[in-house]
């Protein structure tokens, strides 16, 4: 039985009577300990599945199931599973320090030690413990996005789900951040579900990939048919031959 | 044909706990092509791109032992015929359409002011011009985007507005700082073919500012790269992905690659000798 169980879903908003179809009848299994990405041009959906999982998006089709059962937006599910968002400069309160940042969900699911916990995932992430008590404008990007990844992991989730977690970054920031998730995934035998455009970026943290266009899945591929070009549809081989500088020489 | 040329260039701040030098001796000529700068953030690359146009507020200082446009010496025009350069010789796309275009303010309002007021145009001919500015950079329905709001648009429409906007009064250099930095790869291509398109069929300079090398590889003609304020290395675009020095090559190592090992990506050493102050 899959983790993540996504069946038929469709995301469907409306907007001044418009209706913009943001996901249509997309399904996707992920495993256990698993790291699945997501990518397509922007306006593709992908960023929607993972908002619809966290409840931030309206489902208005099909279904959710995260370790078999389906989806219900309440603390047990926050304990499951958490988000990292895009832009470490807007996912941030500008006006709490870190201390308060990574305190606040230990408050809320009444668990005690908070004091030694939060130093805990400060060094987890690579921050100085002397960070504690600053602010996000005290940061750099980076260093904030350190932040976010770790407000996500205190709550100790199975599944991380990852919104372009380093294209607001620079290159060498990039690389650090991408090796920070990668470490936290072996040793605490996470899940990640993640979205970017970069498919270097996804070859290098997802064991399997599944392409979007326009709301809807064109091709699930292993990782192994991505680095070897073994795609079938077109959409998919177009957008492998747009990232041909980012192959290995 | 030199079109600028900039020598000796430093900008720096004073601050409560001393002076920040964010450009330390940039020195470049441009011709009419494509000149790429790539750096870090913090690098000074937006910085340089800036002093071109003497938009540096105080405490923020420029100085130089040259920087040469045209035949005019920008550090000695006077604020009055600087204005007059800015905009019609030299024009800048910023970064961001969320922060440069009025929110307030339709998208045909924006584009049809300055031809109101700098050009003295009338209504229909100002409106029929920012119209073919639209088509220009390939905005399909340009009717509807002239009656609409900046936050009506996405980021890849706002972007292109504002490279129109930059684009009506036909300047000869156009600075674009990080132009599709916040756009995704197909709307990329489309834009960077605008402008590749304005420097062929105009003869336009462009200074290209970016963090991404591989981007900067394939579009520009010619390389600056710049590390704490300075240009370590110039070179061909060609060779940008065979770069001899260690920074340029650290920063393209730390990029992941499909078909790589998966293992740690490589950081960037900044402990050799040319990445202390000098």
């Amino acid at each position: 039985m899959s983790l993540i169980e996504i069946e038929n879903l469709s995301v469907t908003f409306t907007a001044q009577g418009r209706v913009v179809r943001a996901v249509q009848n997309v399904s996707l299994q992920v495993a256990a300990h698993e790291s699945y990405g997501l990518v397509g041009e922007s306006g593709s959906g992908k960023s929607t599945i993972l908002r619809a999982i966290c409840g931030l998006a309206p489902v208005s089709g099909g279904t959710i199931r995260i370790g078999g059962e389906v989806l219900r937006h309440d603390r047990r599910f926050a304990a499951r599973v958490q988000m990292v968002f895009q832009d470490p400069y807007a996912s941030l309160h500008p006006r709490h320090t870190l201390d308060r940042t990574l305190s606040e969900p230990l408050a809320i699911h009444g668990l005690g030690d908070a004091d030694r916990r939060v130093m805990q995932a400060l060094e987890a992430v690579g921050l100085p413990t002397s960070f504690r008590f600053r602010y996000p404008h005290q940061l750099s990007g980076g260093q904030r996005q350190r932040v976010a990844i770790a407000r996500a992991l205190m709550l100790e989730p199975e599944i991380v789900l990852l919104d372009e977690p380093t294209s607001a970054l620079d290159a060498s920031v990039q690389a650090e951040v991408l090796n920070l998730l990668a470490r936290l995934r072996a040793e605490r035998g996470l899940t990640f579900l993640m979205v970017s455009h970069d498919l270097a970026v996804i070859d290098h943290m997802c064991d399997r990939v599944l392409v979007m266009q326009h709301g809807r899945a064109v091709e699930e591929m292993a990782r192994e048919d991505l680095a070897g070009a073994r795609m079938k549809t077109e959409y998919a081989r177009s957008l492998f031959e747009a990232s041909a500088d980012r192959m290995m020489a | 044909m030199t079109l600028l040329s900039v020598k000796n260039l430093r900008v720096s701040f004073d601050t409560e706990t001393g002076v920040v030098e964010a450009v330390r001796g940039v020195s470049f000529s441009l011709g009419r092509e494509r000149l790429g700068i790539v750096g870090e953030s913090g690098s000074g690359k937006t910085m340089t791109g800036r002093s071109v146009l003497r938009l540096i507020r105080p405490p923020g200082r420029i100085e130089a032992d040259e920087m040469r446009f045209d035949g005019q010496d920008l550090m000695r025009l006077s604020e009055r015929e600087m204005r007059a350069l800015r905009g019609p010789r030299i024009a800048m796309v910023m970064q961001d359409p969320k922060y440069s275009l009025n929110p307030v303010m339709k998208i045909g309002a924006q584009l049809m002011e300055g031809l109101r007021k700098r050009d003295r145009l009338g209504r229909t001919e100002a409106r029929a011009k920012a119209i073919a500015a639209l088509e220009a950079v390939q905005i399909r329905d340009p009717e509807r985007v002239m009656e609409a709001y900046p936050h009506e648009l996405s980021g890849g429409m706002g972007q292109r507005v504002m490279i129109a906007m930059m684009l009506i009064p036909n300047p000869d250099l156009l600075i674009a700082d990080e132009p599709t930095s916040a756009l995704d790869v197909t709307v990329q291509a489309e834009v960077l073919k605008i402008l590749d398109g304005l420097v062929r069929e105009r003869g336009m300079g462009l200074i290209f500012i970016s963090h991404d090398l591989r981007l900067v590889a394939r579009f520009c003609d010619r390389v600056l790269v710049m590390y704490k304020g300075r240009v370590v290395e110039e070179l061909a675009a060609g060779d940008l992905l065979n770069a001899k020095h260690p920074y340029t090559q650290g920063l393209l190592n730390c990029l992941p690659r499909i078909g790589g090992d998966r293992g740690p990506l490589p950081g960037l050493d900044r402990s050799a000798a040319w990445a202390q102050e000098a």
